[in-house]
């Protein structure tokens, strides 16, 4: 990949080798001036895939919209175009890599993790009676073999609280060093904030900030990336991030489709990042760059939301969202290698969202990965929201560490939730 | 003479292509009238879509994929109209896919370095337009112009879609043109990303007619989105770009 700060011969050429891959075998590029459309060589369709080459080929996304006169149609307008936009890029990233450096250079790790699961199983088997499904339907056509259920008496709170003081106990930290608590929940309902809720029990500091946030199946890496950006900016040295998800409860027989509801479990996930300067000794699991985004063509395959009598109303397309689901998911990992640097065939595990085993299975064939790399969450426990991902993280966490020296390899961490909306980084053992 | 139900009137150039069905056994087939020297009517055209209209037609079946061109000598002038409902019925019995491979007989090729966009080899295509049901829009800007993004109801996601549909090319000028230039491609974005697309998602009738360019030198037939249905509404416009008309209140 091409990075944005190049000469303009580097340039040029990135131009004509994005012209060539439109271009049929054998067709001479055109002169630097020639232009693409009034030549006859490109029409405005084949222009304007040539052009969103160049500026994924040149990492300058947006870089030909709106400019005065339209798009460039000939090789020396495109590469001018990009060279003053690429020397803006450059100035723009000196001047954040001398706040960066201004700022001690700080990265953030994970230096606890655990999680907590509701203590009860049960069986495919049951949870179709409880739901009146046909047999097999969250067995055979999920591949679900039980879920996860909290005893009767136990909140979200009680999962979160369990998860996060072993996550503080992990890392051997007091409740008086975290700065920031963020907790992200897809089923808690009601004020104060389950944030605030975990606080108190805990017994965080009256300094010590909250950050409920959303994002469903999504939330842990929305949490994760906040914690990270306080970190590395100074503005905390040690978050703590959580999850919680009671499903029993938000989705019970009746309530809605059987189908959807009976496919979740109830669990918890807990991380403590700790910011660190660049140049400390000693090895840890150190969080990358991240990849967020969100596609909006696949938002009405999923939508839960309360009707004016407060009953839950559900839309669900399972199958078109399963495909949709897997299709974003190889996107986003691959998009992960690019952006880390890290091959997907060396990672060490991979803990992303698991909607069912099946769709699992699904993943691991459609994007060659080894099956066994994905530690085993939805299957036993149920889709957990968005504790799926966390106790699948603090599942491949723990594996990577217990592995020997040398045989440590990167954990790529991926989401997905309702929109859909996504989000991962990679997690290197350094 | 033939009559056809006008079903599409697709913008080319500064004319319209035009598309219409006609009766065949239980169901209906796409016919695509065109003048003699030219693919497209000109701008002065002045039926609607869903209008009955006769043709003089001649010639047999053209080339795939175009299969559906015939040249035509004129038209009589309409003998009653259909509604958006009826059509979308009529659309229905005619040339339909589940999924990208059944649109045009042949599966699309995407540069994965690009803006999504689809096209197909005129050797492989064995038709020019075809109707298929989907369950989500969203309105991309590339460049200089919106595109569609389609997901199917059979999952697949159809990316970089030009909209030529006429009526929602003329939307899109109308909301441009109340939003004003300030931020446009932005306000525009949100105004159709959330409430046209949300609208047209609620709709019941949600059908889509996908049709192919003809090819360009580099033997690329584009995938172009010829008609969406529901078709927009003039109503969905209301109150848009009078806010900022209101000088502000202190």
């Amino acid at each position: 990949m091409t990075q944005p700060a190049q000469g303009k011969r580097d340039l040029r050429s990135l131009v004509e080798e994005c012209l060539r891959s439109i271009l049929p075998a054998g067709e001479p590029i055109p002169s630097a001036d020639t232009d693409w459309i009034a030549s006859g060589l490109l029409d405005s369709m084949a222009q304007v895939e040539v052009l969103t080459c160049m500026e994924r080929a040149a990492q300058l996304p947006g870089v030909f919209d709106q400019l005065a006169g339209g798009p460039p149609r000939s090789i020396r307008a495109a590469a001018d175009c990009l060279e003053r936009a690429a020397r803006a890029e450059e100035t723009g990233a000196a001047r954040r890599m001398d706040r960066s450096e201004a700022e001690g250079g700080r990265a953030a790790r994970i230096a606890g993790w655990a999680h907590s699961v509701g203590s009860e199983r049960v069986g495919a088997e049951a949870v179709e009676r409880e739901f009146h499904l046909p047999m097999e339907t969250i067995s055979r056509r999920a591949g679900i073999e039980s879920v996860a259920r909290a005893p009767a008496g136990e909140s979200e709170l009680e999962l979160a609280a369990r998860a996060a003081g072993g996550a503080l106990e992990h890392a051997g930290c007091g409740s008086e060093q975290v700065d920031y608590l963020i907790v992200s929940s897809e089923t808690y309902v009601g004020l104060p904030s389950l944030g605030f809720r975990l606080h108190r029990l805990l017994g965080l500091r009256a300094e010590c900030g909250i950050l409920d946030v959303g994002g469903a199946c999504a939330g842990l890496v929305n949490g994760l990336f906040v914690a990270t950006s306080a970190l590395r900016s100074a503005a905390a040295s040690a978050v703590l991030v959580a999850t919680a998800d009671l499903h029993q409860h938000a989705l019970p027989p009746g309530k809605v489709d059987g189908r959807f509801a009976a496919l979740f479990g109830d669990g918890a996930s807990a991380f403590l990042l700790t910011s660190h300067p660049r140049e400390a000794e000693g090895p840890r699991f150190s969080l990358g760059e991240f990849v967020l985004g969100c596609d909006g063509v696949s938002s009405n395959l999923l939508s839960v939301r309360l009707d004016e009598q407060s009953a839950l109303q559900l839309e669900f397309n399972g199958d078109a969202l399963g495909r949709a689901a897997i299709r974003q998911l190889d996107a986003l990992l691959r998009r992960l290698e690019v952006k880390s640097g890290c091959p997907l065939a060396g990672a060490r595990q991979f803990a992303t969202h698991q909607p069912n085993p099946r769709l699992l299975e699904m993943l691991s064939r459609q994007s060659g990965l080894p099956l066994e790399k994905f530690p085993v969450v939805c299957k036993r426990y149920g889709n957990l929201g968005s504790s799926t991902t966390g106790v699948a993280l603090s599942l491949a966490l723990e594996e990577c560490a217990q592995a020997g020296p040398g045989q440590r390899g990167p954990i790529f961490l991926a989401a997905l939730g309702p929109g859909l909306v996504w989000g991962g980084c990679v997690i290197s053992w350094e | 003479m033939a009559e056809l139900i006008l079903s599409e009137l697709t913008r080319m150039g500064q004319g319209f292509c035009i598309i219409g069905l006609e009766a065949q056994g239980p169901g209906y087939r796409s016919v695509r009238p065109m003048p003699a020297r030219s693919y497209a009517w000109s701008a002065s055209f002045p039926h609607r879509r869903g209008e009955r209209l006769r043709f003089e037609l001649t010639g047999g079946p053209a080339a795939a994929p175009h299969v559906e061109d015939r040249q035509s000598s004129g038209w009589v002038h309409p003998a009653g109209k259909v509604s958006e409902d009826e059509l979308v019925r009529c659309l229905r019995s005619a040339e339909m896919a589940g999924g990208v491979g059944e649109l045009f007989g042949c599966a699309p090729n995407v540069n994965r370095m690009g803006a999504g966009a689809g096209w197909v080899s005129p050797q492989q295509a064995t038709r020019s337009i075809c109707g298929c049901e989907y369950h989500s829009l969203r309105f991309v800007w590339k460049f200089d112009r919106w595109r569609a993004e389609l997901g199917l109801a059979s999952g697949d996601i159809l990316r970089g879609l030009p909209i030529v549909d006429h009526e929602w090319s003329r939307f899109l000028e109308t909301a441009a043109e109340a939003l004003g230039p300030v931020n446009q491609a932005q306000r525009l974005g949100r105004l159709l990303n959330e409430t046209v697309a949300r609208r047209v998602c609620e709709a019941e009738l949600r059908f889509a007619r996908l049709g192919l360019a003809r090819p360009n030198p580099q033997q690329q037939c584009w995938i172009m989105l010829d008609s969406l249905f529901p078709l927009p509404r003039a109503e969905w416009l209301d109150g848009v770009g009078r806010a900022e008309e209101r000088p502000a209140v202190r």
